[in-house]
């Protein structure tokens, strides 16, 4: 009998989407389930990957030219097209690359299908390095605000600071550095979703956990040796992808995998534990999975951790979606599952199977 | 059916499964004999998704009363509900034999009702005469014996998807329980039954049943019923909207849904709501309760402001004389009736049940399960008043469960 297909999908969207899915499947094998859309034909070349050609008719493989309108119109121009490449998916991880052309113009419209066919939708995205130039961070910025609005939930990752020490690379090897730190990172989080642990963490927990959470930010470190606790902990202290800004809403929820080996410790995990909770506070919920996998991590401890802020009163954006981390707004859930194989209810425009308020934008004083 | 014969009517929600059987007494009033629910399975916004869990709901359901009440039931009366329920206008005539309007003609007209422009594939429940028009002499309440040559009939036509109704059929009879030709009926009718009387159907009312996964609604007005409709909207929804509203499971959703109010208070803004994890060692929850009150009155409040704008689309707002009934689970959250009454600008109340109906209070329920009760007992009066050999058999066989497929 052949095994049920993943509820769980990872969605490379444009060139440097494609390039972290295989960054991913490189890291963790094929056991992923994926897809990359792109209006490039070269990107789907090497058929490592599902590939799926967006706006074939409109640009014939040949790409946007770094012109975000026509991606989104070549996803607007067939919606459908990569509904077969969904079945009983119920959660995505969407990467991609703003300030191009088809990350910045399909991303949005993919978010928006993805929400119509009741699929929770977990973004990461990256903004340009600030040497790509100030006309390239323009358009990021400027399409960000609304593909987050459309995502569940959204990590905007700034590549400088993803990749703090690029100043000696060469734009290529930054680029590629940038690329491989995310996909190494959305890899930690797929093996703390996917492989079975002492802790177990699976996709609709993770979306459980990611659902009423604010603001937040995402980070990785690795460390081997007998202090690799401390190390990691170090590591993650001084992580520029965290910042520790009196100004901001204090951490509410902290997500946190550790990934090790058979010589993972009970006084390890409880380590790392009251480290986290130490640095942001006895206030901030801790959730906590764990991955024992010895072929990979035989030696080495990895921890993968998204934090969220949750202000006073979380401003809610239309869509489905929920923002996080630099320049992000704050959560949303899609709010369909309950009713996520049940015939939509629309009012107008409105699925009334989402949150009224959600749709309405409340603020909730919580 | 013989008068002395009980009857008995179910109905398969989306929270719960209810049967109840029915004493009829004669003089248009019912005695519920018993009465039972459990909750339901394989359901969602009233409708079977899971054939087998939902048989096993009604089957669960059959052997509480045979075990507590020593009924043996194979024959009830069905009450539908759910988003495939559709409503049409339609118009049907029959010249009239001799120049005099006879019963014959009145019923010729109603049979030609069924066939008058219903979508293919659909499965008709109740049709409700509007008006006759006779020759050119419109609004006619009732042409027997007033001459012409032409006689016409407008009717309001319910109906709903066959599948759907098919599939609570092979729910009934996998629970060993047949479901008469025609004994099926609108859940939205049956609540009105229970609590809309005479008059007020007379005076215009609005009749509300907040189910858990649907919201059903009738228009009477001059008597008749004029208006219906379903949203896939319910109580579900409340709950849904709670659990993606704060980190609580869907049984605490449940519970801090008991504890709201659907109006805000300036009192809510400093009060925190608590309720227990299940997980034995963790602390309990705490919620703001003006954020959770926030929440239901969105998803009610829109509720009702798509009611209110179905029933002036047809520009009978101002017909509602006599108010707005609210039945179902969702009537006893605390504030729906403010909130409705805000929404609708009229009187809003939640419905009693009518007299006729005798000994639901009997069979002592907690406080919701008493609210879903109301669609139950309201079909048992219209079964019982079905049964009943009066000169208005064509008004009530032939309108309500005269439709057949």
């Amino acid at each position: 009998m052949n095994p049920l297909p993943s509820p769980l999908i990872l969605i490379g969207v444009g060139g440097a989407g494609a390039a972290m899915t295989r960054g991913v499947l490189r890291a963790y094998g094929q056991g992923v389930r994926t897809l990359v859309l792109d209006t490039d034909a070269q990107t789907g070349a090497p058929s490592d990957v599902p590939f799926t050609l967006l706006g074939g008719n409109r640009l014939a493989g040949r790409g946007t030219g770094g012109e975000p309108s026509s991606a989104r119109a070549s996803f607007q121009d067939t919606p459908s097209l990569i509904d077969p490449a969904l079945d009983g998916v119920r959660t995505a991880v969407v990467v991609t690359a703003l300030g191009g052309g088809t990350g910045g113009g399909a991303t949005g419209e993919l978010l928006k299908r993805l929400h119509g066919l009741g699929i929770t939708t977990l973004l990461f995205a990256t903004l340009p390095f600030a040497f790509e130039g100030e006309e390239r961070m323009r358009i990021a910025k400027t399409s960000a605000g609304p593909i987050c609005q459309q995502a569940d939930v959204s990590v905007l990752l700034p590549l400088d600071q993803l990749v703090a020490d690029a100043g000696s690379d060469n734009m290529k090897e930054a680029l590629s550095r940038g690329v491989d730190t995310l996909a190494s990172g959305v890899t930690l989080l797929w093996r703390i979703i996917e492989r079975p642990g002492f802790i177990s963490l699976d996709a609709e927990r993770l979306r459980a956990i990611l659902t009423g959470c604010g603001r937040g930010q995402f980070a990785t470190a690795t460390a081997a040796g007998e202090d690799r606790v401390q190390k990691v902990l170090a590591s993650l202290a001084s992580t520029p992808l965290i910042k520790h800004d009196p100004s901001r809403p204090p951490v509410r929820r902290i997500l946190v995998g550790i990934l090790a080996g058979d010589d993972l410790r009970l006084s390890e995990v409880a380590s790392i534990s009251s480290g986290i909770t130490a640095a942001f506070g006895p206030n901030a919920t801790l959730e906590l999975g764990t991955v024992n996998d010895e072929t990979t991590f035989s030696g080495r401890l990895s921890v993968v951790m998204l934090l969220f802020e949750e202000s006073a009163t979380a401003a809610l954006h239309p869509g489905a979606g929920r923002s996080m981390q630099a320049g992000g707004g704050n959560p949303l859930p899609t709010g369909t599952s309950r009713f996520h194989n049940a015939e939509k209810t629309l009012w107008g425009d409105e699925d009334l199977d989402v949150p009224t308020f959600i749709r309405r934008q409340l603020t909730l004083d919580r | 059916m013989n008068l002395s014969e009980p009857v008995a009517a179910f109905e398969i929600g989306t929270t719960n499964t209810v049967v109840a059987i029915g004493e009829p007494l004669g003089g248009g009033r019912i005695k519920v004999a018993a009465i039972d629910s459990i909750a339901s399975s394989g359901v969602r916004k009233s409708q079977i998704v899971d054939v087998s869990q939902a048989k096993f709901s009604v089957e669960s359901v059959l052997k509480r009363l045979a075990d507590q009440a020593d009924y043996s039931i194979g024959q009830a009366y069905l009450a539908v509900s759910g988003p495939h329920i559709r409503t049409k206008i339609v118009n049907a005539q029959v010249p009239v034999n001799g120049g005099v309007v006879r019963e014959e003609d009145i019923a010729e007209v109603n049979e030609r009702s069924y066939d008058a422009g219903l979508p293919q594939d659909c499965y008709p429940i109740e049709l409700s005469n509007i008006c006759y028009k006779l020759d050119d002499i419109d609004s006619i309440l009732s042409p027997k014996n007033m001459s012409g040559r032409l006689l016409s009939q407008r009717s309001l036509c319910i109906y709903g998807s066959t599948q759907r109704i098919h599939d609570a059929f092979t729910a009934a009879r996998g629970a060993k329980l047949e479901i008469p030709e025609g004994a099926v009926a609108f859940a939205g009718s049956c609540a009105a039954a229970a609590v809309l009387t005479a008059q007020n159907k007379k005076d215009g009312a609005l009749a509300i049943d907040l189910g858990g996964g649907s919201t059903s609604f009738t228009v009477w007005v001059n008597g008749k019923l004029v208006q219906a409709g379903v949203l896939g909207v319910g109580g579900d929804h409340v709950t849904n909207d709670i659990h993606e509203a704060f980190p609580v499971s869907r049984s605490q959703a449940e519970q801090l849904k008991m504890m709201s109010s659907a109006v805000i208070s300036k009192d809510d803004a400093s009060v925190r709501v608590t309720v227990p994890d299940p997980t034995p060692g963790f602390k309990p929850i705490t919620v703001s309760r003006r954020a959770l009150n926030t929440v239901v009155n969105a998803r009610l409040q829109e509720l009702f402001t798509i009611i209110r704008a179905k029933v002036d689309e047809e520009n009978r707002l101002h017909l509602l004389n006599a108010g707005v009934f609210l039945t179902g689970g969702g009537s006893a959250l605390a504030g729906t009736v403010e909130l409705a009454a805000s929404v609708f600008g009229c009187g809003v109340r939640v419905g009693s049940l009518l007299p006729e109906i005798e000994g639901l209070e009997e069979h002592p329920q907690p406080r919701l399960t008493w609210y879903r009760a109301f669609v139950a007992a309201g079909l048992l009066l219209i079964a019982q008043q079905q049964s009943e050999p009066s000169s208005s058999i064509f008004d009530s066989i032939k309108k309500i469960f005269g439709l057949r497929k």
